[in-house]
């Protein structure tokens, strides 16, 4: 991926200026062909033997052939001046993160654009550096969303310079209007914001799937550019077994719903929209369900679930630590016995009957629960709930019930 | 032969131009491909890569080109030659009835 300092020394303005050349060489090559076939004319009305005619219809295919050149260099204009525009836009997004950054001194930008927090913020009270974690992944959200669109850009028109060329593509992995590379579906999974379904125990088992392995991601969500749909592998529980069903997607035309924090469509809502389309994502997303059930239908096999009591920490390590990884998600207790959440401080407040998906564990060992809600967390019931919480195993196993473990 | 002596000639000689006229686009584009845009993105080397690419297919035209303006300048040549070889068979004849 491209890294900051290579975007803000970009000149999108030398880019353009590339695309006039262009523009103007093609037109030059059109004038060359034009004159090519006024020749031919003049040969073939002055000669009028076979050798005259042979003449002509040889200069008439030169004539032919400049004009294919002059299309083909006139089509590269538009694709130099479109990435110049889109590069502009990244730039303009990369300055207002460095804005924020420069802002605030807890917080400190590498050049890959991932935020972290400066030393002095470890002696910030708990609930003020819990935030600054959360501006800091709010942060790096916002450089990552600028540098992916620039290096997207300079890949699909690198792409399309090297079809235009007649040669193999270097980046043949088209994924369509979604950005499904490593970092970005993870980045996704880490941001994306539950919408209106009630499908956390959905959300959060596929973020956590993505998280693990974002190849399986881009193996069972396949895009299709003749019919500009994504085609993705849900898995239904039948009297016959499980069986996968392909149910294709227009990312166009989702209902408003799980979206990325700038209203983008992400990888969590094209999938939940497929699975709004099987049977049990058309129930279940509006009565709520179980990760397992979940994990079932995006992974085709059972996961190691638990049902009352969660998995211990050491349970949970040895899957998320695994190599390759594997994911788990976590419901919260339905009810009581319950502390009422209100006496629960903030960074550790798990909301009722939700679902938070493991992101690892901290360097004091407390075990980190992503919310579907997004990195600001939410409110329910006229209670606030944070994006992020870390818990010792003490308070993790008083607030959830369920844990269901798979390696996808 | 003397109806398209000249046009032969001229065509010969303008087919050969023409085809030293896609030179200067050719220029255009190799300059356009090998001046770096400044980022370091992979777009400045497909640019390149692609640009080089067009400049051999016009290369390719330009012989061509020279082909055809070669041929229909020799073929000029040829036909004043015959047309000199008439006049002076002509001129030798007219010379013979006169003796």
């Amino acid at each position: 991926m491209i890294t900051c300092s290579a975007l803000r020394g970009y000149q999108p303005t030398a880019l353009e200026g590339k695309a006039q050349e262009v523009a103007r060489a093609a037109d030059r090559l059109h004038e060359v062909a034009e004159r090519y076939r006024r020749l031919a004319r003049t040969v073939a009305e002055a000669w009028p033997d076979p050798t005259g005619q042979e003449a002509a219809t040889s200069l008439l295919q030169l004539a032919e052939g400049v004009d294919r050149e002059a299309d083909r260099v006139a089509k590269i204009a538009p694709i130099l001046d479109t990435a110049a525009a889109e590069i502009t836009v990244a730039q303009q997004k990369l300055a207002a993160a460095d804005q924020t950054d420069a802002a605030d001194p807890f917080l400190a930008a590498d050049d890959t654009g991932t935020v972290t927090l400066s030393a002095p913020a470890m002696l910030l009270p708990p609930l003020v550096q819990l935030s600054k974690f959360h501006r800091a992944t709010q942060l790096t959200h916002s450089y990552r969303n600028a540098l992916l669109r620039a290096t997207k850009a300079d890949q699909s028109a690198t792409n399309a310079l090297y079809e235009l060329a007649g040669r193999t593509p270097p980046y043949e992995d088209d994924t369509g209007p979604v950005d499904l590379s490593d970092a970005a579906i993870r980045d996704q999974a880490m941001n994306s914001v539950q919408g209106g379904y009630g499908d956390c125990y959905f959300l959060s088992s596929l973020a956590a799937i993505g998280n693990a392995d974002p190849q399986f991601i881009r193996d069972h969500m396949r895009w299709n550019p003749d019919t500009g749909r994504y085609e993705v592998t849900i898995y239904e529980n039948t009297p016959m077994g499980v069986i996968g069903r392909t149910v294709e997607v227009d990312p166009d035309t989702l209902p408003d719903a799980t979206r990325g924090p700038d209203g983008e469509v992400t990888f969590l809502s094209v999938y939940e929209e497929a699975y709004r389309q099987t049977v049990h994502g058309a129930i279940f997303t509006r009565t709520g369900g179980l990760p397992s059930d979940a994990m079932l239908a995006i992974t085709g096999h059972e996961a190691d679930a638990t049902l009352v009591r969660p998995a211990s920490f050491d349970e949970i390590r040895e899957t998320v630590e695994a190599q390759p990884p594997g994911a788990v998600a976590v419901a919260t207790n339905p009810g009581g016995p319950w502390p009422d959440p209100e006496d629960v401080p903030y960074e550790q407040r798990l909301c009722p009957r939700h679902a938070y998906w493991v992101r690892g564990f901290d360097d004091q060992g407390r075990i980190i629960l992503v919310n579907t809600w997004g990195t600001d967390g939410g409110t329910s019931g006229g209670v606030d709930y944070p994006g992020e919480v870390h818990l010792t195993e003490e308070q993790f196993r008083e607030q959830t019930m369920q844990t269901a473990r798979t390696v996808p | 032969m003397e109806i398209y002596y000249d046009a032969v000639m001229a065509a010969g000689r303008a087919a050969g131009e023409l085809a030293a006229d896609i030179g200067g686009p050719r220029q255009q584009l190799h300059d356009v491909g090998t001046t770096p845009a400044g980022s370091g993105f992979e777009l400045d080397g497909a640019l390149s890569m692609l640009c080089d690419d067009i400049d051999g297919n016009l290369s390719v035209y330009q012989e061509r080109g020279d082909d055809v303006g070669t041929r229909l300048y020799e073929s000029g040549r040829a036909a004043a030659q015959v047309e000199l070889t008439n006049t002076r068979l002509g001129g030798n004849l007219m010379t013979r009835i006169e003796s």
